[in-house]
């Protein structure tokens, strides 16, 4: 999400020309190299290759104990909150109710009534949790997301709509696609009243069915 | 005189009496729409202020269930708007149309007001397990 | 809807001509398994991540399994809730939950939450020293991520997004506990689930760690699970914690040096 330019060490004092760099008190070296140095290299990537580093038995066995380190750093924490037991989800409630009152509903879709006096219409955000319910019940399909392109609020306007969807491997896309463009604009007349031109489907990530991912 | 009663206002100048009227009004309606077919669950309608001064007015009397559906009345006309959740298996103008037949029905009931009705589905979604 | 949508979508496409509108796909060609790329695998991640490298390769979320990879038993969804086999999304990667919280999907975003959120508990309860705080720190950091999910570029990198925004709401609040007493007046020892019985190579090596971890003192203890965890600069460190950029370089020395030491015997 961010750069990270400046995790090249900051020296403490200004360089002077020809005096080795004095590593900090905490730092050891290890076949002249400070960690820092250890800690940079293996943030590299360990590219470009530094032929004095992997040439020392020690600085290997550093590398590697690094590594772990920094690993299981991850790790712990991973591990510790894959057993927190479940009395911890009532905290989510309450997240859940303050986000339902922040959905943004987008534009209003008109429908149309023969009394003047009467104004109905559905929001975009409707529209689009409908159509990810209609990808929901295609087998093999997750519609991520959808956009209505148009003057929705224009009776007769015409509409083209886009979903971009992801699929489980082996799906034979087209006909996924076809389905889903097929419950899709049953769902879009059932629902609402636009003229839909078109119906775009977007595959743009598949999912591999080991334990049912999408 | 113009003034514009809403349900919930609080604001001096209001007669009291006719917003206490336009309270029952909205929970009047709330109930009445929770039955119509196709109707998933009522929605606030209400603008957001007015949402927040009744959530506070309701914790320091304590007052009882609140009317989702807006209700305002300026002059001699009656506006009338409600949120709703349709369900997803019924077409939902249809389902519009019914909510906006039952707010006008009731609302313009004994009133003689006009009646201005909006109706809009926040949420397509299938109808909660009873 | 912002066009900031469409910045990481797959430019390359095969086009299909069709009545009706096109399809596009952006995938391999077909016959060739898709890469497998964590987010696509959807596999339970417990991998490692380092969000710093700068070798021109983008790793994000790259599945590594560690020689201790425990990864078979966890799932994404711990908690009762819906039943995974009728809840579609429960087994989601995290990109499509990403992408469907954005499009405005509620209930998306609580499978993140449940998904993401003890981790970012452990992780501010660590940084904070104190489990009660940490709570409040991980709710508002889901309340800021749900404002801002148009911002995340990349919905595949949601979980290093979600640490990121929960390590700055545990700085935000250390500033305000500065301001009232003693920063660290509070650093109790991390209470500890009880671990399962069976006695793996792993495990003994996960509660060393945790251990030592513990021990560290916790302006240490915070410079390292930054960086080695949070992905921080060491300028960002000193800039959050108000702290000269020689004395953060110093703690993470200390604490590098610490746990390489406790973690020797491990070797």
């Amino acid at each position: 999400m961010s750069d990270h330019d400046d995790d090249a060490r900051v020296p403490d004092a200004p360089r002077v020309p020809g005096v080795p760099l004095q590593p900090a008190d905490q730092d050891e070296l290890v076949d002249g190299r400070t960690l820092d140095e250890l800690e940079d290299y293996l943030d590299r990537g360990r590219t470009p290759r530094d032929p004095g580093i992997e040439a020392s038995a020690e600085c290997r066995l550093t590398l590697r104990a690094l590594e772990r380190v920094r690993g299981l750093s991850l790790s712990v924490l991973e591990d510790e909150a894959s057993r927190l037991p479940s009395r911890d989800d009532t905290w989510i409630a309450g997240l859940i109710d303050s986000i339902k009152a922040e959905v943004v509903g987008g534009r209003d879709i008109p429908l149309r009534h023969p009394d003047p006096g009467v104004r109905l219409g559905v929001t975009e955000a409707a529209v689009r949790g409908l159509l990810r319910q209609v990808g929901d019940a295609v087998d093999g399909v997750v519609v991520r997301s959808s956009e209505l392109e148009g003057d929705v609020t224009e009776a007769g306007a015409p509409i083209e709509v886009t979903l971009t969807m992801t699929a489980r491997y082996g799906v034979p896309l087209r006909e996924a696609a076809g389905t889903l463009r097929a419950a899709a604009v049953s769902a879009l007349a059932l629902h609402t009243e636009l003229r839909i031109a078109a119906v775009h489907v977007v595959v743009d990530d598949v999912w591999l069915d080991g334990g049912g991912a999408s | 005189m113009t003034t514009e009663d809403r349900a919930g206002d609080q604001h001096h100048g209001a007669d009291d009496g006719a917003v206490a009227e336009l309270d029952d009004l909205s929970l009047d309606l709330t109930d009445a729409l929770r039955g119509v077919e196709g109707v998933v669950e009522v929605l606030d309608a209400r603008p957001v202020v007015v949402a927040a001064i009744t959530a506070v007015a309701d914790g320091i009397d304590g007052g009882g269930p609140r009317g989702l559906v807006d209700v305002v009345r300026t002059g001699g006309v009656l506006t009338v708007a409600a949120s709703v959740a349709t369900d997803v298996g019924r077409a939902t103008p249809e389902t519009l149309a019914r909510v906006a037949a039952v707010l006008r029905d009731r609302a313009g009931r004994g009133s003689g007001a006009e009646v201005v009705v909006s109706v809009t589905s926040r949420v397509i979604e299938p109808p909660l397990p009873r | 809807m912002k066009d900031l949508r469409h910045s990481w979508r797959d430019r390359r496409v095969e086009e299909v001509p069709q009545n009706g509108g096109r399809t596009l796909t952006s995938t391999a060609p077909r016959g060739c398994p898709p890469t497998r790329s964590a987010a696509s695998a959807g596999r339970p991640i417990l991998a490692r991540w380092h969000p710093r490298r700068r070798d021109g390769r983008d790793l994000g979320c790259r599945a590594e399994p560690e020689e201790d990879d425990i990864s078979g038993t966890a799932t994404p969804d711990e908690a009762p809730g819906p039943d995974p086999v009728v809840d579609p999304l429960s087994s989601a990667t995290d990109a499509t939950l990403a992408v469907r919280a954005r499009d405005g999907d509620v209930h998306a975003f609580e499978v993140v939450a449940r998904r993401h959120g003890p981790l970012m508990r452990v992780y501010a309860g660590r940084l904070l020293g104190s489990d009660l705080e940490s709570d409040d720190v991980v709710q508002d950091a889901f309340l800021t991520a749900w404002r801002r999910l148009s911002d995340l570029e990349d919905p595949s990198r949601l979980r290093p997004w979600l640490m990121r925004i929960v390590s700055n709401k545990s700085i935000d609040r250390l500033r305000v506990r500065r301001d009232h007493d003693d920063i660290d007046a509070h650093d109790a020892p991390a209470s500890r689930e009880a671990a399962p019985d069976r006695v793996v190579e792993s495990r003994l090596q996960l509660d060393a760690m945790w251990t030592a971890l513990d021990k560290l003192p916790l302006d240490q203890r915070r410079c390292w699970l930054l960086r080695e965890t949070g992905g921080w600069s060491y300028a960002e460190i000193a800039e959050a914690l108000q702290l000269p950029l020689s004395t953060v370089r110093g703690q993470i020395a200390r604490a590098r040096k610490f746990l390489l030491h406790e973690m020797e015997a491990w070797r």
